[in-house]
């Protein structure tokens, strides 16, 4: 890269303001931060997510280092999840969730899905004022876990705390939590042990059952098991049911946007690829340049870091007209969020139907939802939580 | 007329009105047929929107993407009549296309 290329591009925060992308985006697809590139544009962000030229550069290690998590027992634990591989071993390693997870076998959970939503509705006391996360964001992919490993799904509240605290620190990179995920993560290691034991001896229809039948024709090893039974109680609930906030409180924050869902409730899953759009989980998507590599006539140099900016992206004018706006019937498109290639988001379609479903029955259920007051969310250099969400469904 | 003509899974078949500009797969959701999912809300990510293009004016189809063909490959139902009916933009030259919603895998 020359000199004049870096003179050229823009300097920009990875926690930037919406203004702050759109003036970036103005004058170049690519900017540069501390941290490396940033990338603004969603076509150059989809294509160098979907090549294979980039790598990951050890994948969620750096942001184990950037938590100062650099050494010791914890982080040979981390070292062993599919997010801290490259290569063979990752694709070998998503071979068992590729196939538990894939769409076709996702659809057959829509009935149950469905079940766990009105359930949660049910339960609600008093639907006048509702905690959304606590209420309901929290208890759907809670409860989905539990019935995906055969857990009782009494289960739900202590899974959600053990996920809760293992992945959330890391993820908004709050080095003040780090012991509460290190101790999370063993309490849920124990469990997730003792669960493979009593599985061994009575396989059935459910996630940990396959995995040990992968073991069995030799896909993964012993430990492997363990390995992805991990990763299923880490990344599976905390970053959905997120997304679930996030979607609602874009969805109810502007009462025309509910009111296009409620006209055409069949295209909830567009409502839903929408909202990401416009509020993604996750703020970005990682890749590492293992050589000097020239896109759109740009160069990133050997051994820098790109980081794809869904934030931006998603509302670049160059591909949606009207950016800013939710609006049902746009052309399709996807998901700067979830990935793509072999590093795309597993848990992508369940996510999906998580969401979607979420939103079409209640919009069948409780059309008249609210928000009361403001939500709040925060963001970090990596993913957005939502911190406050009261609704009124009636 | 500006209709496509489905089959369900139980072997139903109905005439759905359609509008040029709509993905088939939205012309068949909003009719209210939900066997076909359609998770990803179109934008060629799931492959549960498959369908068999059974009859009709089938030459008038756009070829095959590369990102369908390698969707339509985790089908287990996969045959040389499918497609993803999020992938096929009505147009008036489609008008009385046959479909057939795929089996479950």
């Amino acid at each position: 890269m020359s000199t004049a290329q870096l003179m050229d591009i823009p300097e920009i925060s990875p926690l930037a303001s919406r203004e702050d992308y759109a003036a970036a985006r103005r004058r170049s697809w690519v900017g540069k931060s501390a941290r490396g590139f940033e990338v603004l544009t969603h076509d150059q962000g989809w294509e160098i997510m979907s090549s294979k030229d980039f790598d990951i550069g050890g994948g969620f290690g750096v942001v184990l280092d950037a938590v100062d998590l650099t050494s010791g027992p914890y982080r040979e634990e981390w070292n062993k999840q599919i997010v801290c591989h490259e290569g063979e071993m990752r694709t070998k390693m998503r071979q068992p969730y590729m196939r538990l997870l894939k769409p076709q076998q996702v659809a057959k959970l829509q009935g149950d899905v469905r079940a766990i939503i009105h359930g949660i509705l049910d339960d609600i006391a008093d639907p006048t004022d509702v905690d959304f996360m606590a209420e309901i964001a929290w208890r759907l992919p809670t409860q989905l876990y539990c019935d995906l490993i055969s857990a009782p799904r009494e289960m739900a509240p202590w899974i959600g705390r053990v996920t809760e605290s293992i992945n959330p620190p890391l993820l908004m990179m709050d080095k003040d939590r780090i012991g509460e995920s290190e101790a999370a993560y063993w309490e849920g290691l124990a469990f997730i042990e003792k669960h493979i034991d009593d599985k061994r001896g009575n396989l059935g229809d459910d996630f940990t059952s396959e995995l040990i039948r992968c073991e069995l024709e030799g896909l993964i090893s012993h430990d492997q098991v363990k390995t992805l039974a991990m990763s299923l109680l880490i990344a599976s609930m905390d970053n959905t049911l997120h997304q679930l906030g996030l979607t609602f409180g874009t969805l109810l924050e502007d009462r025309s946007r509910w009111e296009q869902v409620l006209a055409r409730p069949t295209a909830a899953p567009q409502a839903a690829e929408e909202s990401y759009r416009l509020c993604p989980r996750f703020g970005v998507i990682a890749r590492h340049a293992p050589k000097d590599i020239e896109i759109n006539g740009f160069t990133f140099p050997a051994d820098s870091w790109i980081w794809i900016s869904t934030r931006s992206g998603g509302r670049d004018e160059s591909k949606f007209d009207d950016a800013d706006n939710f609006r049902m019937g746009r052309p399709a498109s996807r998901a700067l969020m979830f990935g793509s290639n072999h590093y795309s988001c597993l848990g992508a379609t369940l996510a999906r139907l998580e969401v979607s479903e979420t939103i079409r029955i209640i919009a069948d259920r409780f059309p008249n939802i609210h928000i009361k007051g403001d939500w709040r969310k925060v963001e970090s250099p990596l993913v957005t939580e939502v911190e406050h969400l009261r609704v009124s469904l009636i | 007329m500006s209709a496509i003509i489905v089959t369900t899974r139980q072997g139903e078949n109905h005439v759905l009105e359609a509008q040029v500009g709509m993905s088939v797969m939205e012309i068949i959701r909003d009719a209210g047929l939900d066997e076909l999912l359609a998770l990803c809300g179109g934008c060629c990510s799931c492959a549960t929107c498959h369908v068999y293009v059974t009859d009709g004016p089938i030459d008038a189809l756009a070829g095959i993407g590369a990102d369908e063909n390698d969707l339509l490959d985790s089908s287990d139902h996969r045959d040389d009549r499918s497609r993803l009916s999020c992938q096929i933009i009505y147009a008036d030259a489609l008008a009385g296309l046959r479909v057939q919603i795929a089996p479950e895998d």
